[in-house]
């Protein structure tokens, strides 16, 4: 018998998810600030006691942990990491301070600059020089760098990022420069952009080589730290964490590559939500994550979730391969409020956990949409997280009315009202945003709603955008520990290599290519992928004088690339790049501005058990009627359902609320939801 | 429109709350900022793609700007759009796109040219698409239309007044050869302009999935409630303001004949109205440095825009609590047909400061310097006169302090642009950047201290003629409250043999010593007493070396130990005897 393990840390939750080979165990404990660590052995003791056994069997017994962790999230939002070291070209140290002149916001004086990560006395310049071709013009001068190390040793810096102009082209210097750091301070922990990135634009690669160099020392000492741990209980199985590629690695890779785990837990949802969504049926899927603060959007096409290469992450550039979740600072916990133009406005601020919604009772007074949402009767007050919490419907009132519909002079239930539609028009504009403005019609797609507050909106936001099926797969809340367990193995390479379409070398091609998937399966070989590997290339495509690429897959069935591949993969180009800015030059030559390549080893997939539809008729599960808003009609009293009772097969037509212990479904006129075979929700929209 | 005399009225007369028009309204911002988005992804031209030297905008049938994605072209995209509707007035219909370019009708160098696009349904107009770029050349004496030395507009480039590119949704080809004809780049140009109707087709894709949910009469209401709720909220600030008459004025170096120019404001504030003249400003100049009035409100609306916040929506609604006027004739606003070339840079960068200098009394408005003087260096190999390279675009100046914070990275209104990578940069030209680093005690010294301004060090080819313009060496980043001025503006060649040379203010199409150029914009300027900035700041400043040891000193009456810690008795004794 063997367990396999997922585990989500979370802000609030750390989520787990288990199997044995029969069934699923689900279940979440606290997340103990800053202590990640106790927080998964708290959940190990949980899953023993489940399993009737204790933590040491239960280890004994593991096959593999799965781990999401906020470790380098929070690190980069706290700006809690390392004491960090920078070595670049002389006369290039500010290029991390310039951020090409990038600032958020034009007409936001009070913003104040980034934090430095890397304070300017630790970015050192050295003596060298490449070319674009990657000539060495000026010689490495070695006697100023081990002074540099030196200096930056006595500062107390334990992490050091190296980046060097032109490195991508060729890294002699950027390799020498690392030896001598292991020479002269062996045990700092050394970010040589090269590896990391090695990827044309100085500022995207050093600052993404940067947050790498400041968070990787944290994240190597709590996965380190935490193995032990695990190992002391006799654990002997495999330690994995989420990659925010949507991959896992070991923790020997990902101890030193932070950078990869900055979307570590969102991750773990989208690929899940691949997973799930396709036992239902459905390789298109938009997912919508709403927690308390924020609302995660990801597109995926065609059961492959969308990656993203742009985002900035605490003011920081990262440019490594993110899963290309959106994100929107509107969740249950964001405040409503009036401005002085007299217009309603929901969020960004949060009341977040503590005091939150002026519904806990926890002393917040302003109100929120779960407050709204409360007086609507879309949430039960008795049934919050299961029963274990109840909601002060009196105090939603007194918030909305203080704060909202007093100064519109509206009624409260009318405040609620517009609370939700803002609310659900900014989440259904960042629907939009993942989904038209990239070229794809969000109608082809269905909705996966998860999160605890997911489920209520999503019936609303379709009608928007004009979304026919609703998922909402039973395990919502804990879909990110679930990912852990269904994730493969996955390295994500990437080379620069600027040529002109017309005029690339095959063999050097195909010799780069050849180069990163040897170090790629290496890398697999020594994280424990033994079931085969799936090899994916891609090439950064732009017409002359774009600064933004196109991403083309590039396919071939072979380890080579060949002639007809290539021009195979430049005509898509084209097609892609109408798809997203709606025109194309046929004509017209590109230019490819890098190589990458994705190696995905493959892992056993965890069992699932498809349930026997039962009768049609939800009745065992009928909880009785409570009056719940719908517009334009205002309350109506509809059937409530306990979802636990629910069973697969049975269909709930709307109007009808179904609740689950951690999460409510609003089923909205003309909307059907079967429970499918897979724990799944399947609504469909009539109309 | 009544005007809103109280703060609770600006509020309750949002009274009758419609929550699908403040739905529109964000509608509207987000289709204007995904056009943008789309249209620099989309270009090949730098001016597009890294400088996003562009504004789209919708706008209602009267041509009421509802949203744009570049608050800082309101104003021209609003004259613009104004004087196009009055042009082609009954004789705007489906499938028509107009352009124009012209800077005496709503524009602002010849360089920005706009398509107005109506968006028509049932035979009735509904809105307008707008779409503004800076093209890459349009004629005239030099490459790329920046002519430090011309008299007339034509010197410039070529000025053209509304013309239809596309009637029933083809295009006219006579009028597009013509374009085409009077700029050096026609491929790039033609490319460009594919990119601006691409840009409107999206737009009134996005406007077509609004009417099919809302309806025509809805989005109507919505494109004036986002106007009046604009309106309500610039009402609502400058009804904050003390009433009263406010002047201002800012002076720039010279002409590029030789004189300086004074832009000088006379700013009216009355209960929510804020009325600007500029009709004190000096006469216009026989140079580029002129403006229209249209950009004079562009600039105008810079610190009004800062006062609002990035959380008031920019459109029309703005100004109609805003007026400018300028008798004609003067630098703010120039008589047909005197150039106005660089009046994006100076003297907009003026104009903007004395508005700053004279509400600033009256506001809450506690910023210093807005812009920093710039300076242009254009260069082009000799026998080639379409090469334009534009070396300006690595002039990095620095932004003001402000009450809670120091100066970082680059004037906040002026970082819309995008900084080149240095490596693409020698990938495409083959140029070197060998330095590119901070000035060290270049930020104005105050309280809150300026941001330093950059170095850029750039290998030169020989044989080029260049092209340049320094400002900013007489009348750096100013400093408020106390605090100093940023250090000014250079431009230097530095010779094989380390000597150094600055070049001259102006020079035209002429050759340079070989040698590497070295183009320093100046720091921002300080806020309030550098005595007063908190010794600890100053120590951290010597640090990381943006403040030097003597600049400790003398700035800011600090002094250090020789272990970099501070001495604070020294720091004492320095700060009793020459505090300011």
């Amino acid at each position: 018998m063997a367990f396999k393990v997922g585990i989500d840390v979370g802000g609030t939750f750390t989520d787990f998810v288990v199997t044995n080979g029969s069934g699923l165990f689900k279940g979440k404990v606290a997340t103990r600030p800053d202590d990640e660590a106790s927080s998964i052995m708290e959940a190990i003791a949980v899953i023993a006691g489940h399993y009737e056994t204790d933590a040491q069997q239960l280890l004994a017994e593991t096959e593999y942990i799965v781990l999401g962790t906020t470790v380098v999230t929070n690190t980069m939002l706290e700006y809690s990491g390392a004491e960090t070291g920078l070595i670049t070209t002389k006369g290039f140290r500010d290029v991390i301070e310039l951020r090409r002149g990038y600032k958020e916001s034009l007409f936001d004086l009070s913003l104040p600059a980034p934090h430095p990560i890397v304070p300017r006395r630790w970015r050192k310049g050295v003596t060298e020089r490449i070319d674009y071709i990657g000539n060495i013009v000026k010689e490495l001068d070695e006697e100023e760098v081990r002074a540099v190390v030196g200096e930056l040793r006595q500062a107390g810096v334990e992490s050091i990022a190296v980046c060097l102009l032109f490195s991508f082209a060729n890294n002699t210097h950027e390799r020498r420069v690392g030896e001598i750091i292991n020479e002269e301070y062996p045990g700092c922990l050394v970010s040589l952009s090269c590896d990391v990135l090695p990827q044309i634009r100085e500022f995207e690669r050093v600052s993404t080589t940067m947050v790498n160099a400041y968070t990787s020392p944290k994240l190597g000492r709590y996965l380190r730290r935490l193995e032990e741990r695990l190992r002391e209980e006799t654990f002997a199985g495999s330690l994995l964490v989420m990659q925010s590629n949507g991959g896992v690695m070991d923790v020997g890779y990902s101890a030193g590559r932070g950078v990869e785990a900055v979307l570590s837990g969102p991750a773990g949802g989208v690929v899940a939500a691949v997973r799930v969504g396709e036992l239902s049926g459905y390789r298109n899927i938009i997912t919508a994550d709403m927690g308390g603060t924020s609302y995660d959007v990801c597109l995926i096409h065609d059961g492959k979730p969308e990656v993203g290469v742009d985002q900035w992450i605490s003011r920081y550039r990262v440019a490594v391969p993110l899963l290309d979740v959106h994100t929107i600072g509107a969740g249950g916990g964001s405040i409503a409020w009036v401005d002085t133009g007299g217009a309603l406005r929901v969020g960004p601020e949060s009341a977040g956990a503590y005091p939150g919604p002026a519904c806990y009772g926890r002393g917040g007074t302003r109100p929120t949409v779960t407050d709204a949402n409360l007086i609507l009767g879309c949430m039960d007050p008795e049934r919050f997280l299961g029963g274990a919490m109840s909601l002060d419907q009196d105090a939603a009132i007194a918030a909305i009315t203080a704060h909202v519909a007093g100064t519109l002079g509206i009624s409260p239930i009318d405040g609620a009202v517009g609370i939700v539609r803002i609310a659900n028009n900014n989440m259904a504009n960042a629907i939009r945003f993942v989904s038209i403005s990239r070229g794809r019609d969000p109608r082809d797609y269905a909705l996966m709603a998860f999160g605890g507050a997911g489920g209520i909106h999503a019936g609303a936001q379709v009608g928007d955008v004009g979304i026919k099926t609703i998922l909402v797969p039973r395990s919502a809340s804990v879909l990110s520990a679930l990912g852990g367990l269904m994730s493969d193995f996955k390295v994500s390479k990437i080379q620069s290599f600027v040529r002109s379409s017309a005029n690339v070398d095959l063999d050097e091609l195909n010799e780069i290519f050849s180069t990163m998937q040897t170090e790629a399966e290496e890398l697999l070989q020594n994280a424990g992928a033994v079931h085969g590997a799936v090899v994916d290339r891609y090439l950064d495509v732009h017409y002359v004088g774009q600064v933004q690429e196109v991403i083309v897959p590039l396919r071939s069935r072979t380890r080579r690339v060949t002639a007809v591949n290539l021009a195979r993969a430049l005509r898509d180009f084209h097609d892609l790049h109408e798809q997203l800015y709606a025109f194309k030059r046929p004509n017209e030559s590109a230019e490819i501005v890098s190589l990458r390549l994705e190696l995905t080893g493959l892992r056993e997939p965890v069992a699932t058990v498809a349930r026997q539809f039962g009768k049609e008729s939800p009745e065992d599960a009928y909880l009785g009627t409570r009056a719940v808003y719908f517009e334009p009609d205002g309350f109506r009293e509809v059937p409530i359902y306990d979802g636990q009772l629910l069973e697969a097969g049975n269909l709930v037509s709307g109007p009808a609320v179904i609740h689950e212990p951690d999460t409510t479904i609003v089923v909205f006129e003309g909307q059907e939801a079967v429970l499918d075979q897979y724990e799944m929700y399947v609504i469909e929209v009539v109309e | 429109v009544t005007t809103v005399a109280t703060q609770d009225r600006a509020v309750t007369s949002g009274a009758g709350f419609d929550i699908e028009l403040e739905i529109l309204r964000h509608k509207f911002q987000a289709i204007a900022g995904e056009m943008g988005v789309v249209l620099a992804n989309a270009a090949q031209s730098p001016q597009i793609n890294q400088e996003l030297d562009f504004a789209v905008a919708l706008a209602d049938r009267w041509g009421g700007v509802a949203a744009i994605d570049n608050p800082l072209h309101l104003g021209s995209i609003a004259r613009t759009t104004a004087g196009v509707l009055e042009y082609f007035k009954f004789d705007m219909k489906d499938g028509d796109v107009t352009l124009v370019n012209d800077p005496y009708r709503g524009g602002t160098h010849v360089q920005d040219t706009t398509l107005v696009m109506p968006y028509v349904l049932d035979n009735a107009i509904v809105l307008y698409l707008i779409a503004q770029a800076h093209l890459p050349d349009m004629g005239g004496q030099i490459a790329g239309n920046y002519n430090p030395i011309a008299t007339e507009i034509w010197a410039e480039g070529v000025p053209i007044s509304p013309v239809k590119i596309r009637r029933y949704a083809r295009p006219v080809r006579d009028i597009v050869t013509t374009v085409l004809l009077n700029t050096r780049r026609p491929d790039e140009t033609r490319r460009d302009l594919e990119s601006l109707l691409a840009t409107l087709e999206l737009g009134r894709r996005r406007v077509d999935e609004l009417v099919d949910v809302y309806g025509i009469e809805r989005l109507r209401e919505a494109l004036a409630y986002t106007q009046s709720y604009a309106e309500r909220r610039a009402r609502a600030e400058i009804l904050s303001w003390t009433d009263g008459l406010y002047e201002g004025e800012r002076t720039l170096d010279h002409d590029c004949a030789g004189s300086p120019v004074t832009v000088r404001v006379a700013a009216t504030i009355a209960l929510d109205e804020l009325h600007l003249d500029f009709s004190a400003s000096d006469e216009q100049r026989p140079s580029f440095v002129n403006s229209t009035l249209s950009n004079t409100v562009n600039f105008a609306l810079l610190p009004v825009l800062l006062l609002l916040g990035p959380d008031v929506p920019v459109n029309s609604g703005i100004l109609r609590s805003i007026s400018v006027r300028c008798d004609p004739g003067l630098v703010t606003n120039a008589r047909f047909p005197a150039p106005v070339g660089w009046s994006t840079s100076h003297c907009g960068a003026e104009i903007a400061e004395a508005t700053a200098a004279a509400i600033a009394p009256a506001s809450r408005f506690r910023a210093g310097a807005l812009t920093c003087p710039q300076v242009l260096v254009m260069g082009r190999p000799e026998r080639d006169r379409h090469d334009q390279i534009d070396l300006s675009l690595w002039a990095v100046g620095g932004a003001a302090g402000v009450p809670g914070r120091d100066g970082w990275g680059r004037p906040d209104t002026w970082s819309r642009s995008i900084l080149p990578s240095i490596e693409r940069w020698e990938v495409t030209t083959g140029m070197r950047v060998h330095e590119l680093e901070l000035v060290p005690d270049s930020g104005g010294a105050g309280r809150w201290r300026g941001a330093p301004g950059f170095d850029v060090v750039i290998e030169v080819p020989e044989g080029w003629l260049y092209t340049l313009v320094v400002e900013g060496r007489d009348n750096p980043a100013g400093g408020v409250a106390g605090g100093r001025a940023g250090a000014p503006a250079a431009v230097t060649i530095v010779a094989v043999d380390g000597s150094e040379m600055d070049v001259s203010v102006v020079q035209v199409e002429q050759g340079i010593p070989p040698g590497r150029m070295r183009i320093r914009l100046g720091g921002g300027g300080g806020y309030g007493e550098p005595f007063e900035r908190e010794a600890g700041s100053v120590v951290e400043d010597v640090a990381n070396g943006l403040v030097t040891l003597e600049g400790a000193r003398r700035d800011y009456g600090v002094a250090s130990r020789d272990d970099g810690t501070l001495d604070e008795e020294a720091t004492a004794s320095l700060r009793s005897v020459s505090g300011s």
